[in-house]
């Protein structure tokens, strides 16, 4: 989730293995978990509306979302946001500009951790 | 220049000025030799080597035109430490200069010298040992001629470091005392030795109603209305250093005197020498018991004064009449006038009694009861029992005559003798009536006076039965028979039986006759009854005056009409000084400083019958006692006047107390009404009994009004008032803020301070209420709390749009950024060399833009204010060698080489962004500025406390002059512009600052041409974590 499409697009094509699913908002983000399951997700923590950590708490307020992977992103200027998303049970965080390849490796790492348990 | 000692707070700083006008005389420490009277050159010589022999507490050197050291004196030597073989053609001026120091650098002063004939002011000069100093320096250029071609300079200092220290303190230590002079709110002063004030606070203003503007600089003496108790002060002080309770006359502003204790200190210099006096005037203490004392005080008794009957005469020692009471006159029935002037022998039928009379008086200074006959105009001659007292001194000597008159007296007392004449065989020459009563009871005889005394004839009396002569005839009964029994009865008082207003007083005794028979009973009968006992108790009566008038407390002036003292007591005598004998036949008016108003005391208390409480100062005693009259005049029976009673009281205590307790009121009442708080006194029934005039203006109505009307009327709570009041008297104090009325039917807020006050015997008088107004106040602080709230608001808008901004940025870079490494990575296909090279260069930029964000945002929080530190653990090794992966590429460009010297174990707390901000900015100048094939070192180690990041390189290295700039906003070394470097000017700035906001520093060493290494020392566990402390590691 993210509310710039042009890194909602950027996502997708770093991650053109797997199968993506892109929204624009919290609310449209929330819908989307609920009808895919899937295996991570990636949140923009600063939108417009619902910010990415009111849809962190939401999802782990949920049993059927409690354990789902969610992989923060962040402007540098917002640590304690990152700091309150882990407290909140998120699993990584990346910084924008974020390097692609490195948002690849850690999806598939939060994936691998959580697939097992 | 030489620091002044006595700078005070006038200069602001003490920062010494960096050059003074030319012309001044070289410093006093470098007067060696008068040019006035320079000796000979020989001797002139001589003085100059041993100057420059000699290590004496300055320096004395010469330079060339250059700067450099063409003589180097011993005093040099030991002020700088270079020996002058070190010195000597070798180093320069600019080896003692300090290059930091901010005022002219060392040409700057040669020049002026050259320009204005010397140049003289401070600089901070280098020792050998790297140690800088203020030197106080005089540099005077040398030639052979006026004019001609210039040989040097001679440049003498002085280390003077201490003195400006030394004044710095004393500036700070004047503040300080400023300070607390200031927050007395009593007042306080502060004078030299001689009495001349230095320093006044306000409350001093307020008391003396002059500005201190005025009052600096005058004498303390104009204070006070009498010097002594001033200058006993000053003594006191110099021998105890500190003197309390001391009493001063106060001159206040409006000219009358008032009355301050003083409490004085001795202030000392550090070498304890006395060097001035401090004062704290006051006085509430006494002030209560004051009042109750002269309450006492002045409960004054007042006398009820018995006139005498008596007439006075004076007489001189010739027996002329001098003077003559009113009382005199009627008795002698002469005017006053035929009277005085006259001798006294004139009207004696037996001149020669009276002048033996005179003569005694004169002799043995007074005598009692003397008997007197003189004729009356009538002709009559007059028997008159005398007092008289000589009096005066050898030129003023007379004496007074009291005369009274007794002529019915003596007549009674002849004619009776006459009338028994026949008896005197039988009786003793008695005045009494005299009776013989047989034993059955019957009397048998009687003489005239009995049957005047019973009203009877004799014949009617002689046969009649004694004890029917009386209305208790038991007692008459008696009377018999205790005479019959015992032989005699006495002092039986009997009443007539046909007059009982007679009382007759009886004695009687058994008689026999010649052959020893029981013959009767002889009684005698004397009248007492009211008349005759008057003039029995009259002589007693007098004498009991007397004593009264000797055993009371006071004073007692007998005054006649003409104001002549003829009479007085002995504490009359103790209270003027003078004896008896002196006083009396005095004018009263002389006893006193000012007579005129003792005359005027006499006149208005003969006028009016009395006087009372009329004060008269003493001559007696150095004209300091003061005495109180009441007065009185005395009549004869027949109500004429026959002098002045006058009672005396020596009051000076009193009057002084009263003196003080009038400048006591005077002072607190000053103390009340200087008050800018509303003041009130309220009494147990919670009545106001006392204000000043800032509550005056407050309540909008005058002190009269006030007084006596209840506090809680002027509260639109009255019930808030009545608590306050209620617990005032419960804790003995209160502070509590009450809303007020203003006369315009407003509402204001006073924050009140009250404590109960008792009297000196701890009673319980009432309340002191202070009111402070304090609606502007909350005003006030709204509109803080209201401005600081938008400030927040501000801030939090700023903080909010900075956070936008950095999100808004990010997002498009991280677009470019990411598609671009999927370029270079091939995602895209495959790319050409061409390609390659043109990706690596828009991937250098946009890395290069994204930095530049993260500096401009970490500026603008800096600017701001509101650049938090969040701490986390932070490893430094891997945020370098991740900010080293980012300059990789222009690393290799520039073929540098870079070490890292890096200890993998240290972790610290610091805030990870700006962490990774200073290594960045810090490995960016150092590729910028290090030309191709150079050298980068960064290492960073665990030094104590500290974990130090250093950054080498081996580039061109900064210009020393810019050195001290490196480190501010927007500054760009001159080598930029010369390497066509880019960069803000913001990178060292954001270093210093972050590096300072984690309690640490940085700092830069760098050689043209050689290199330059900026260290930052970073504290590994900062003590003043931001905000977030609270925070869990981040990962």
């Amino acid at each position: 989730m993210d509310d710039d499409a042009e890194v909602r697009d950027l996502v997708e094509y770093t991650l053109e293995d797997c199968q993506v699913r892109t929204a624009a908002n919290g609310e449209e983000a929330l819908r989307a978990v609920a009808g895919s399951q899937p295996d991570v997700l990636i949140l923009d923590i600063m939108m417009p509306g619902m910010s990415g950590l009111r849809v962190l708490e939401l999802l782990r307020a949920d049993p059927v979302t409690a354990e789902l992977p969610v992989i923060l992103l962040t402007a540098k200027a917002q640590e304690t946001d990152v700091d309150r998303g882990f407290g909140m049970g998120a699993d990584d965080y990346v910084v924008k500009p974020f390097s692609p390849l490195e948002l690849a490796r850690r999806v598939a790492a939060v994936a691998a951790r959580k697939k097992p348990a | 220049m030489a620091a002044s000692k006595r700078g005070g707070g006038a200069r602001g700083g003490a920062q010494p000025q960096p050059a003074q006008p030319a012309r001044d005389l070289p410093p006093p420490w470098l007067r060696i030799v008068d040019p006035e009277q320079v000796p000979d050159q020989a001797s002139l010589l001589e003085l100059i080597a041993d100057a420059l022999g000699a290590p004496i507490g300055f320096s004395l050197a010469g330079i060339n035109p250059e700067g450099r050291f063409l003589l180097w004196s011993a005093g040099s030597a030991d002020m700088y430490g270079y020996s002058a073989r070190e010195m000597l053609g070798t180093r320069s001026l600019a080896d003692i200069s300090d290059g930091q120091d901010r005022r002219p650098g060392w040409r700057e002063c040669l020049d002026a010298a050259l320009k204005q004939g010397t140049w003289h002011g401070t600089s901070t000069h280098v020792r050998k040992d790297g140690t800088r100093f203020q030197a106080d320096t005089l540099i005077t250029p040398v030639r052979h001629h006026p004019g001609s071609g210039l040989l040097g300079f001679l440049v003498a200092s002085r280390d003077v470091s201490e003195e400006i220290g030394d004044s710095q303190r004393l500036t700070e230590d004047n503040l300080r005392q400023h300070a607390i002079l200031e927050s007395s709110r009593l007042p306080l002063v502060i004078a030299d030795l001689s009495g001349t004030v230095e320093q006044v606070n306000a409350a001093a203003e307020n008391l003396t109603g002059q500005p201190r503007e005025q009052l600096a600089g005058s004498k303390l003496a104009g204070w006070f209305s009498d010097q002594r108790p001033l200058r006993e002060l000053q003594r006191q002080l110099l021998r105890e250093h500190d003197v309390t309770g001391f009493e001063l006359p106060l001159r206040v502003p409006d000219g009358r005197p008032d009355g301050v204790t003083g409490d004085g200190t001795l202030l000392l210099d550090p070498q304890g020498r006395p060097s001035g006096i401090a004062l704290r005037l006051r006085d509430l203490t006494d002030i209560r018991r004051l009042r109750r004392e002269l309450d006492e005080t002045r409960e004054f008794s007042r006398q009820v004064i018995d006139a005498a009957s008596d007439g006075l005469l004076t007489l001189d020692p010739a027996g002329v009449i001098t003077g003559v009471s009113e009382h005199a006159t009627r008795i002698s029935g002469y005017a006053k006038d035929e009277l005085v002037g006259s001798r006294l022998t004139d009207y004696a039928p037996d001149p020669g009694q009276v002048q033996g009379m005179i003569d005694g008086t004169f002799r043995a200074g007074s005598l009692r009861d003397h008997r007197l006959a003189l004729t009356t105009s009538d002709g009559a001659v007059r028997q008159l029992l005398a007092q008289t007292w000589a009096a005066g001194t050898r030129h003023t000597r007379r004496m007074f005559l009291l005369i009274r008159d007794v002529t019915e007296r003596i007549a009674a007392r002849e004619r009776t003798a006459r009338e028994t004449a026949y008896n005197r065989g039988l009786i003793e020459a008695s005045v009494d009536g005299l009776a013989t009563v047989d034993f059955r009871g019957y009397i048998s005889d009687v003489n005239a006076r009995m049957c005047e005394l019973m009203g009877q004839a004799r014949e009617d009396l002689v046969g009649s039965s004694f004890t029917s002569c009386f209305t208790d005839p038991g007692d008459a009964a008696e009377v018999m028979n205790r005479a019959l029994v015992d032989g005699k009865a006495t002092n039986y008082e009997l009443r007539h039986a046909g007059h009982p207003g007679v009382a007759l007083s009886v004695n009687a005794s058994l008689f026999r006759d010649s052959a020893g028979e029981v013959a009767g009973v002889f009684v005698s009968a004397r009248d007492v009854s009211e008349q005759s006992r008057l003039q029995h108790t009259l002589a007693g009566q007098e004498a009991y005056n007397r004593a009264l008038i000797e055993s009371s407390a006071e004073a007692f002036f007998a005054i006649s009409q003409d104001g002549v003292i003829s009479d007085v007591n002995a504490l009359a005598s103790s209270l003027t000084g003078y004896s008896r004998q002196h006083l009396v036949g005095r004018p009263f008016g002389d006893l006193f400083v000012d007579p005129a108003a003792a005359k005027r005391v006499v006149s208005e208390a003969f006028e009016n019958g009395q006087v009372t409480g009329h004060e008269l100062t003493l001559v007696a005693g150095g004209g300091g006692t003061v005495v109180s009259f009441n007065a009185g005049v005395y009549r004869d029976p027949a109500g004429q006047t026959q002098g002045l009673l006058a009672a005396a009281r020596d009051i000076t205590a009193q009057k002084q107390l009263e003196d003080r307790l009038r400048s006591q009121q005077y002072y607190t009442r000053s103390l009340i009404e200087a008050n800018t708080d509303a003041l009130v006194v309220v009494d147990l029934a919670g009545l106001i009994a006392d204000t000043n005039s800032a509550m005056e203006s407050l309540v909008g109505r005058p002190r009269e009004e006030l007084i006596g009307t209840q506090i809680t009327d002027y509260s639109p709570e009255p019930a808030a008032v009545a608590d306050g009041v209620s617990q005032t008297l419960r804790d003995g104090h209160a502070n509590m803020e009450i809303p007020a009325l203003r006369p315009d039917g407003s509402t204001t807020v006073l924050s009140i301070n009250a404590s109960t006050f008792t009297d000196s015997g701890g009673k319980l008088q009432g309340i002191i209420a202070a009111g402070r107004d304090i609606t502007e106040r909350k005003q006030l602080e709204e509109l803080q709390r209201r401005m600081l709230d938008q400030a927040q608001a501000l801030d939090q808008t700023r903080a909010d749009f900075v956070s936008q901004v950095s999100h808004e940025l990010r997002s498009p870079l991280t677009s470019i950024l990411g598609y671009l490494e999927m370029l270079d990575g091939g995602r895209a296909g495959r790319l050409n060399p061409e390609q390659e090279r043109v990706i690596g260069i828009v991937q250098r930029s946009g890395q290069r833009l994204l930095a530049l964000i993260e500096d401009l945002l970490l500026l603008s929080r800096i600017e701001a204010g509101t650049l938090r530190i969040e701490l986390a653990e932070v490893r430094p090794a891997a945020v370098i060698e991740e900010v080293r992966e980012s300059f990789l590429p222009a690393i290799q460009d520039k073929r540098l080489r870079l070490r890292l010297d890096l200890d993998r174990g240290i972790t610290m707390q610091a805030d990870a962004a700006q962490f990774e901000r200073v290594v960045a900015n810090l490995i960016s100048n150092a590729v910028k500025f290090t030309p191709p094939g150079g050298q980068l070192r960064v290492s960073c180690v665990r030094d104590g406390p500290d974990v130090v990041l250093e950054v080498r390189d081996s580039g061109i290295g900064i210009p020393p002059d810019e050195q001290e700039r490196l480190f501010t906003r927007f500054f760009r070394s001159s080598i930029s512009s010369a390497l066509e470097a880019r960069g803000t000017g913001l990178g060292l700035y954001i270093v210093k600052q972050v590096a300072e906001g984690h309690g640490g520093g940085v700092s830069a060493q760098s050689a043209p041409g050689e290199g330059s290494a900026f260290i930052v020392r970073l504290p590994a566990s900062p003590q003043t974590p931001g905000p977030a402390d609270q925070k869990e590691a981040a990962p």
